[in-house]
């Protein structure tokens, strides 16, 4: 398999080089894999996958997609978040005065897919969901577990090569829990790239790859 | 198309996604839209009336008019080469109607216009009737006759009036065969045929004329004198010219001609006139061109203040606006970050909080239109009653698409600055902080 993202030598920090948070971190991902990642409170996960998700700006290093450099702020980073990249947030970033409809269709208004090709994504992922009757609900009235369904239905959307999911079962109970492993499972088995980062490594057990962050960095255990 | 529509309900759910910004800049919004329309509203209708009442006056016309006056002059320019007709009108002349005494001991009297006419011509009699609209008008008679060249040359006791006229004195009964009686204001001494009362009978009913559709707006006028006892109403009674008291009245002669050469000429007589008889009194003459420069040059100051006025509530209108957005932009934080990490610009989310804006304004704008100018109409009355402006509001598609401009640059202009501001969030920065 091929790489699809590839960090090379990454430092990361927010206080202008004092403290690093990531230190000369490599990191790479075949295509159609499904990895996870662990770590403390801290440790540098969510900056990680900001990164991978090119929301944030490397300090040194460089990030390689599908063997081309990119740069975080360019052109090309907002194509690939538009196109490739599909995001899943630990606090499930809806837009509370829309429906889970329009929070999904959102991701497809930015895309170049065909906005018709969109919704008919997003029926069947509602009804894989278990979300079609609260499809015209306002995201503010539903439960964690829907909410987060609701999150990943709009990543899913416009069907992202690479998946990057920010503890996507960090606030659900265990049901919830494994409707998500189970869906992003299969979606990674259709050949799709997922990567997620969890504090419960039981709920993604097998997976093709497991990491460990501390220190600053990466292990794969 | 459907990623089109959904874009517009994206921009109305932002609109309406806080409500009490969405009320604070709607109310804004309104006011700075309604202020600008109601302005535009008065200032142009004012205009455009005063404009086409000036143009009703053919180019090739022109109206002298003096006091005490000689007739010779006239008779000059009557048979001035190039003439092609000429008018003899006598304007607002008001006789009484009925007297009666009111409770509380005082005497009222109800007065009615006169409208003298009569056609002079060096090149044959020109059928002319002169509406209460001071201007020929070729007026028709829609019942009975008019008034005959026979009836100007004896005097006859005859009348023409209105249908308003009509209504208003004999209510449903056909007016024609009838009588009115019209009483003498002014006694003077040894002129007893002008102070005695003057019966005339209707043989015609003219169609109401250009003002008839204020006319029910000047009945419901009162025009007090200073002993408060005096009701003029403007009723329209076509007399022949000679029943007219001629030392009362303001004669106005109409001239017009078949060359600009004769017209030209006709100004230089007048002047020559003017230089002659200046210590009887001179003409004052009016044509299209004078009347517009007069027109443009009592409107131009009030309009140009209007405009200063607006600009100011503008302005300060959009300082507010710009104020509520750039708290409100704070609320939509998520949004805008989630925008973002799907690949969202700078550009498309100023664009999309820009247009959500200028949405705002552009419905705000029509509903403050629809307010300025219901108020507009509204006021018609009470501005030519208190301060005798006429003006007449009439809907005029650019009032409403200059509104609407406004309003969606107002709102537009004002919130680039928040958008912008807005836009720029970094999506790291503001998901750890939410």
């Amino acid at each position: 398999m091929s790489e699809l993202i590839e960090l090379c030598d990454v430092c990361k920090s927010y206080d202008k080089g004092k403290s690093f948070v990531l230190q000369h971190l490599n990191f790479a991902m075949e295509k159609g894999s499904i990895a996870t990642i662990q770590g403390r409170s801290g440790s540098g996960k969510s900056t990680l996958l900001n990164l991978l998700g090119l929301l944030d700006k490397l300090d040194t290093g460089r990030y390689i997609f599908e063997g081309k450099e990119v740069k975080a702020g360019g052109r090309q980073a907002r194509l690939l978040r538009r196109e490739i990249i599909g995001f899943i947030f630990q606090n499930y970033a809806l837009i509370e005065n829309c429906s889970i409809q329009d929070n999904i269709l959102i991701a497809g208004q930015y895309s170049g897919t065909d906005f018709g090709i969109i919704r008919h994504r997003m029926s069947s992922l509602l009804e894989k969901l278990s979300l079609q009757e609260l499809a015209d609900k306002k995201s503010v009235y539903l439960s964690g577990g829907e909410k987060q369904r609701a999150a990943i239905a709009r990543a899913l959307v416009k069907e992202p090569e690479l998946v990057l999911a920010d503890e996507p079962t960090g606030n659900l109970d265990e049901t919830n829990a494994l409707i998500i492993n189970q869906v992003l499972k299969e979606y990674a088995s259709e050949g799709h790239t997922v990567l997620i980062v969890t504090h419960n490594p039981h709920i993604f057990n097998n997976v093709h790859r497991r990491f460990k962050l501390e220190g600053g960095e990466l292990k794969e255990i | 198309m459907r990623k089109l529509l959904f874009g517009l309900k994206q921009l109305w759910l932002g609109i309406t996604a806080q409500r009490i910004r969405f009320a604070l800049t709607s109310i804004g919004l309104c006011l700075g839209a309604f202020l600008f329309s109601s302005g535009l509203i008065l200032s142009d209708s004012w205009y455009r009336t005063q404009m086409e009442e000036a143009e009703r006056i053919p180019s090739n016309t022109m109206l002298v008019s003096g006091q005490n006056t000689r007739i010779d002059g006239i008779r000059l320019l009557q048979n001035l080469e190039g003439t092609d007709y000429s008018i003899f009108m006598q304007e607002e002349y008001s006789r009484t109607l009925l007297r009666t005494q009111l409770p509380g001991a005082k005497e009222f009297s109800v007065k009615a216009n006169l409208i003298g006419l009569t056609g002079e011509s060096n090149k044959g009699i020109t059928k002319s009737i002169h509406s209460p609209d001071y201007y020929p008008a070729e007026m028709e008679i829609v019942r009975g006759r008019g008034i005959l060249n026979a009836d100007i040359q004896k005097g006859a006791f005859v009348a023409v009036i209105d249908e308003l006229t009509e209504r208003v004195l004999f209510e449903d009964h056909d007016a024609l065969g009838k009588t009115v009686t019209l009483y003498s204001d002014t006694m003077r001494p040894g002129q007893e045929d002008l102070n005695r009362p003057l019966s005339l009978k209707i043989v015609g009913i003219a169609k109401n004329s250009y003002y008839a559709d204020e006319q029910p707006y000047l009945l419901r006028s009162r025009y007090n004198s200073s002993n408060n006892n005096q009701i003029l109403l403007q009723l329209c009674l076509y007399v022949p010219e000679p029943l007219l008291d001629e030392d009362l009245c303001r004669k106005v002669y109409a001239f017009t001609f078949d060359s600009e050469e004769s017209y030209r000429e006709a100004k230089r007589l007048i002047s020559d006139i003017n230089f002659q008889y200046r210590y009887f009194g001179v003409y004052s003459l009016q044509s299209r061109e004078t009347l517009i420069a007069q027109t443009e040059m009592i409107t131009a100051p009030v309009r140009r203040t209007a405009d200063l006025v607006i600009l100011m509530v503008l302005v300060l209108s959009g300082l507010t606006i710009m104020s509520i957005l750039f708290f409100s932009t704070k609320d939509r934080l998520t949004e805008i970050a989630v925008r973002k990490t799907f690949g969202a610009s700078t550009a498309e989310i100023t664009l999309q909080l820009v247009s959500e804006a200028g949405l705002l304004g552009m419905l705000c704008s029509a509903a403050a239109f629809g307010a300025a100018f219901v108020l507009s109409m509204a006021l018609q009355n009470y501005i030519r009653e208190q301060f005798d402006i006429y003006y007449h509001v009439r809907f005029r598609l650019h009032y409403l698409l200059s509104t609407m401009l406004v309003g969606l640059t107002l709102a537009s202009l004002s919130s680039l600055i928040p958008a912008f501001y807005a836009a720029r969030l970094q999506v790291v920065k503001t998901m750890r902080l939410e």
